[in-house]
């Protein structure tokens, strides 16, 4: 959740996005976007895997990135 | 996986590995060492300076073998006592943190703008340039946009007034002609890791009869000028590669520029709206940085790493933070602009078919972002 507001999949019916769905929206599409998808529909739009998306967001938490926990 | 940022690092080329292994192996000697096996590495090293010595048209004497370009680039600057010194705002941050810290000293600095192609004019030399004038340091080509500054013509200016004159020109040694009897340089500045030797290894061009004192204490390497045990396997892979990168300089660097040619056409051709940041008629070969309006280069960095694609973006976020690049900013680009920029730089081990991919992979990942964020 980002600041306390329950942010849903946009194109799904998952709803709750964690922080690291949210943060890896705001790296891979835009960090004001407001439309935001879940991994599952985030993989298949850009024709990745869960999987290499999961890999992304544990390389940005070992980087430190604030927008990932 | 599509390697397109060379400008970064660069493959190790597979006949300067053959010949650094043995010297990691069997020929582990230290090079100050009196017995055969450190005589050998010493051998080594000195064919090693000749090797870079004619690549760049010095004397052996004038090369000193550092860490890399970074402490060569810190050395010269460190070495200015008082008085004032001339740089650029688009050098290597080596050299603008090296200048920040002199200022610290009590040490002036005048940091000259570029124009919107990245170029250093000599108007704006002669005009900063002051009676306690010691340095001036300007970049032989831009890591970021690979703009190539008129080296020869300011030394013109300089030679006469007496002014030390450095180049850090660690993107331009391997990739265009660089003689330094014709830069007129006192001190240049490269780096092996970028023209594909090992990384870990800098070339520090210290012309002969000029004074630069040690950065480094400790020992009598290099001919007392630095301190600290040899990297004997990285400088036998730096000659090497030198050596390499200038017997075909030319056919490398055309091919590399058609590279360039299609990407841009490429790309411009699906996506009008790109903008060319620096001098394409006058721009290290293989280096194109890119525009691209509505997203940020770090989304596309990252979508492109997903598949496999490699290239960088100069504003890169760190801990949720995002800097601009200084030197779009000095370019006159706006802070969006900055962020919505990435660099695409070929090399040796590229081929068409990678960059015929690239374009087609920008162009569906540009596509895709602009469509989700709406």
């Amino acid at each position: 959740m980002s600041g306390g507001k329950q942010i849903d999949c946009a194109y799904c019916d998952k709803e709750n996005l964690s922080k690291n769905d949210i943060g890896l929206n705001k790296k891979l599409i835009h960090g004001q976007i407001k439309r935001m998808m879940c991994l599952t529909c985030m993989a298949a739009y850009f024709e990745t895997t869960e999987e290499e998306l999961k890999e992304m967001i544990e390389g940005f938490k070992r980087q430190d990135c604030a927008l990932f926990g | 996986m599509i390697y397109a940022d060379n400008a970064a690092t660069t493959k190790i080329s597979a006949s300067v590995l053959e010949k650094m292994l043995p010297f990691l192996r069997e020929e582990y000697g230290n090079a100050s060492s009196q017995y055969s096996l450190g005589i050998k590495a010493k051998c080594a090293v000195e064919q090693a300076r000749q090797q870079v010595a004619v690549a760049i048209g010095a004397g052996p004497s004038e090369i000193v073998f550092t860490s890399g370009g970074s402490e060569g680039n810190s050395w010269v600057l460190s070495s200015v006592s008082n008085g004032h010194v001339i740089t650029s705002s688009i050098e290597h941050h080596s050299v603008l943190d090296a200048c920040h810290l002199l200022e610290r000293k009590g040490i002036e600095a005048t940091y000259l703008p570029v124009d919107c192609k990245g170029r250093v004019s000599l108007d704006s030399i002669k005009e900063a340039i002051r009676s306690d004038t010691k340095l001036v340091s300007i970049m032989l080509a831009n890591n970021e946009i690979g703009a190539i500054q008129p080296i020869a013509e300011i030394w013109e200016y300089l030679r006469e007034r007496g002014i030390l004159f450095h180049t850090d020109a660690v993107q331009a040694v391997g990739k265009i002609p660089v003689m330094v009897k014709n830069l007129g340089v006192d001190f240049l500045t490269a780096s092996s890791h970028k023209f594909n030797g090992a990384k870990g290894t800098g070339i520090l061009y210290k012309r002969n009869g000029v004074s630069l004192p040690p950065l480094i204490f400790g020992g009598e390497q290099e001919r007392g000028a630095r301190a600290g045990t040899e990297n004997v396997a990285g400088i036998v892979a730096a000659g090497y590669a030198i050596s390499e990168s200038v017997n075909d300089m030319t056919a490398m660097a055309n091919k590399l520029s058609e590279f360039v040619q299609a990407t841009i056409c490429g790309i411009r051709a699906q996506i009008p709206s790109i903008i060319i940041n620096g001098d394409e008629n006058n721009c290290l070969p293989g280096n194109v940085n890119i525009v691209f309006d509505g997203v940020t280069g770090e989304s596309l960095m990252h979508l492109l790493d997903l598949k496999g694609i490699c290239v960088s973006t100069s504003s890169a976020c760190t801990s949720g933070k995002d800097k601009p690049s200084h030197v779009l900013m000095a370019l006159g680009l706006t802070e969006n602009q900055a962020k919505s920029a990435i660099r695409i730089s070929y090399g040796r081990y590229n081929n068409i078919n990678e960059v015929e991919t690239i374009v087609a992979t920008i162009c569906n990942v540009y596509n895709k972002i602009l469509a989700a964020k709406l």
